[in-house]
């Protein structure tokens, strides 16, 4: 793989990444390099502790590699770069939602909008008010989180991720904390955004979804990629046997 | 009987239930005890008294606003003497409006405030009243959700006090003596605004007797314990001014400089336990370990030892220091006097040293409230571009105020008693004008009661408000 001539068109590129926990004694990225073009939809799989989310956690800079570059839409995200800007372009739901539970609903999307984009009060509600419909829950714009079910939760921390119009969506298993009759509510607006083009990363086990979406699917093990491959492949034929083991464990 | 359910709560009210008698009579209530605040009340006050004992003394006193210290210059005879005769000169009032509002302007605008405290407070006893009960009136005619069921207790008891504060108001024209009342009692009886307002209260408080139902809560809660305190307080001056009205003379101002002190003390707390928090949970190791350094010490320091080093040492320091920038320079002279000119007053000795001492305790509060909040909290914040500030500032911090309220309110009523450590410094906090008094008239038991009194309203009064605040701000 080459280093030298960064495509024009990856929106990310990962080179060479490192990772480990507890002074050491943990490898969670293990030389990890990874191109994603503007407009990919690619879910990572793997087993618990394979670094997956570790990968998707870099991406934005919540964790910070001991080595390696990452460039996010021609940005090195580094110590150096401005890591707020660079965050205002990519989007991240996570598998606790982690809303605002003192905000409500319509707050939790408007907030970041007028803080970092300094919106003014009324354009930030007018893009959060059409995103709730987009989600599908325009009618508990006043509520507040603790009041809506987890797949509610999780739909409003997409619409308050999608408010920044982010250029990348990150997904740190997003269906993974909801009860099973949520799932397919979650998944629909997912759907609904990889078909307007969205670039996004997924780390998810719901197949359903890497079958219908992604363009890509990436299986990671033991804090390396195992496996780079299109969904179709993936399930007809893998070309690892650890990816086929692991398939064989989480489909039945 | 079906358990009963309150009939105004929860819905907004109907064109009848909004004429139900009770909101009626609080609505006349409410007229009557305003039309009484602006209507005259006293149209003479007492200008002058010259009180004569038996043996010949004279005491003469001349009140350019209202009669004080006439009860206790009668009840304290000079030794041997007895009381003779009080000659008062009462004059007509024209220079304000003779109602209780204009009285209350007329004693903020003489600069003898703390003379007439009580009657300030009786005044803003009718005002709060007047307040609580129109916004009690306004929710069951205004508000979707019907009553503020809430108000219901505080109008009770405020439109109840009304009652005793008009009296009072009344005897204070008098100063409490019944003497002084006899010699003069046409001129010295209420007018119409006394009785209106006593009409006005006494209504307002029946209208809200006949809303228990709407209430869970009791009608007499605990703040009927604050008022009781103070109600203590103010009968012992009244009716036993000797000893305790010379005493509440002599100490009253110490409870305003202990109050500055606590206050001011704790606004400066509450800035250095929040940088103190966030030091402890700095993910930079320097500041992390100095922060660590300060609770730990601070904490392990009592506060009349950091009292007394930075009332005795710091100035030997301050000289230390001067003489440090001496040695190095002949050019730093300057700075040399500087350092030894630099010395603290009582006062900003005192909020150091409080600040200083209790900021080590609340840096653990927040840190504690700071932490308590999940961190994917300040994850979210951050993968949406705000800044570690923003994060803090619009995110953690709303959150976090909610854990620290408690714990921090119990500081401010634990800072308001051990404030009577700053009596060693040269502070004239309550406790040290208490020690003063005692030292000249060794009346120790009657001083140290009214001063431990005074104490108690304080705390008490200051334990209500953190709970109210307790209460609103917690999770729903």
């Amino acid at each position: 793989m080459s280093t030298s001539t960064p495509a024009v068109d990856n929106i990310i590129e990962i080179r060479n990444l490192h990772k480990t926990f507890h002074h050491g004694k943990v490898v969670a990225l293990e030389d990890v390099s990874l191109d994603i073009p503007e407009g990919q939809v690619t879910v990572i799989i793997g087993p618990s502790g394979s670094g997956k989310s570790t990968l998707l956690r870099c991406i934005n800079h919540l964790e910070v590699p001991d080595s390696g570059e990452i460039t996010v839409d021609g940005i090195r995200v580094d110590a150096e770069c401005d890591i707020n800007l660079v965050r205002e372009e990519i989007g991240m739901v996570f598998q606790q939602f982690n809303l605002f539970p003192h905000l409500s609903v319509l707050d939790n999307v408007t907030l970041a909008q007028r803080v970092v984009r300094e919106r003014d009060a009324d354009a930030a509600e007018g893009i959060a008010r059409a995103l709730l419909v987009k989600v599908g829950i325009p009618e508990k714009a006043d509520v507040y989180p603790g009041q809506l079910s987890g797949g509610q939760q999780q739909r409003v921390a997409i619409a308050r991720a999608l408010a920044m119009q982010p250029k990348i969506m990150l997904f740190d298993e997003p269906t993974s904390a909801l009860d099973p009759e949520m799932i397919k509510e979650v998944l629909d607006v997912m759907l609904d955004l990889a078909s307007e083009g969205m670039t996004m990363v997924a780390v998810t086990h719901e197949m359903g979804f890497a079958r219908n979406a992604a363009n890509r699917v990436i299986f990671m093990d033991e804090a390396q990629i195992v496996e780079d491959t299109t969904p179709e492949l993936l399930f007809s034929a893998a070309r690892e046997e650890r990816t086929r083991e692991f398939l064989g464990k989480i489909l039945h | 009987m079906l358990e009963e359910q309150p009939q105004f709560v929860g819905h907004a009210l109907t064109r009848s239930e909004r004429r139900d008698w009770r909101f009626v009579l609080m609505a006349v209530g409410l007229g009557l005890l305003l039309l009484g605040l602006l209507l005259p009340i006293y149209g003479h006050r007492i200008s002058a008294a010259v009180t004569t004992f038996s043996e010949g003394s004279e005491v003469s006193l001349d009140f350019p606003t209202l009669i004080s210290g006439q009860h206790y210059a009668q009840t304290n005879d000079p030794v041997n003497e007895t009381l003779k005769d009080v000659a008062l000169t009462v004059e007509p009032v024209e220079d304000h409006g003779r109602s209780l509002l204009g009285w209350l302007f007329a004693v903020l605008g003489s600069g003898e405030l703390s003379l007439h405290l009580g009657f300030v407070v009786y005044v803003m006893t009718a005002i709060a009243a007047w307040v609580v009960v129109g916004l009690l009136l306004l929710s069951a005619w205004r508000r979707a959700k019907g009553l503020r069921a809430g108000l219901i207790p505080a109008a009770t008891n405020l439109s109840l006090l009304t009652i005793l504060a008009v009296v009072l108001s009344w005897q204070h024209q008098f100063d409490y003596a019944w003497t002084l009342f006899q010699k003069a009692p046409v001129e010295l009886s209420p007018g119409i605004g006394f009785w209106l307002m006593l009409v006005g209260a006494a209504s307002m408080a029946v209208a809200c007797l006949g809303l228990r139902d709407e209430t869970r809560k009791d009608i007499i809660n605990w703040w009927a314990l604050v008022f009781a305190v103070g109600l203590l307080i103010w009968l012992l001056i009244c009716f036993r001014p000797y000893p305790y009205y010379e005493i509440w003379r002599f100490v009253s101002d110490g409870i305003l400089v202990t109050l500055r002190i606590v206050l001011v003390s704790f606004a400066f707390i509450l800035v250095v336990s929040l940088l103190g928090g966030l030091g402890r949970i700095s993910s930079n190791r320097v500041i992390r370990w100095l922060a660590s350094l300060y609770v730990e010490v601070i904490r392990g320091i009592p506060l009349l030892v950091q009292l007394l080093f930075i009332w005795f040492a710091l100035p030997q320091v301050f000289d230390g220091i001067g003489a440090l920038f001496g040695a190095i320079s002949p050019n730093l002279a300057g700075v040399e006097e500087w350092f030894a000119d630099l010395r603290l007053d009582p006062f900003a000795a005192a909020v150091l040293g409080l600040t200083i001492c209790y900021g080590a305790y609340g840096s653990e509060i927040f840190r504690a409230g700071i932490s308590s909040i999940h961190h994917g909290q300040m994850e979210a914040a951050r993968s949406l571009g705000m800044s570690y500030v923003q994060a803090m500032r619009y995110v953690i911090l709303p959150q976090a105020v909610r854990v620290i309220l408690p714990p921090i309110g119990n500081e401010f009523v634990a800072l308001l008693k051990d404030s009577t450590l700053v009596s060693v410094l040269a502070v004239s906090d309550l406790t040290r004008r208490g020690r003063e008094y005692m030292a000249r008239t060794f009346l120790s038991f009657d001083t140290w009661i009214l001063v431990a009194l005074c104490y108690l309203v304080l705390k008490l009064f200051s334990s209500r408000v953190v709970e109210s605040i307790e209460t609103k701000s917690s999770f729903k």
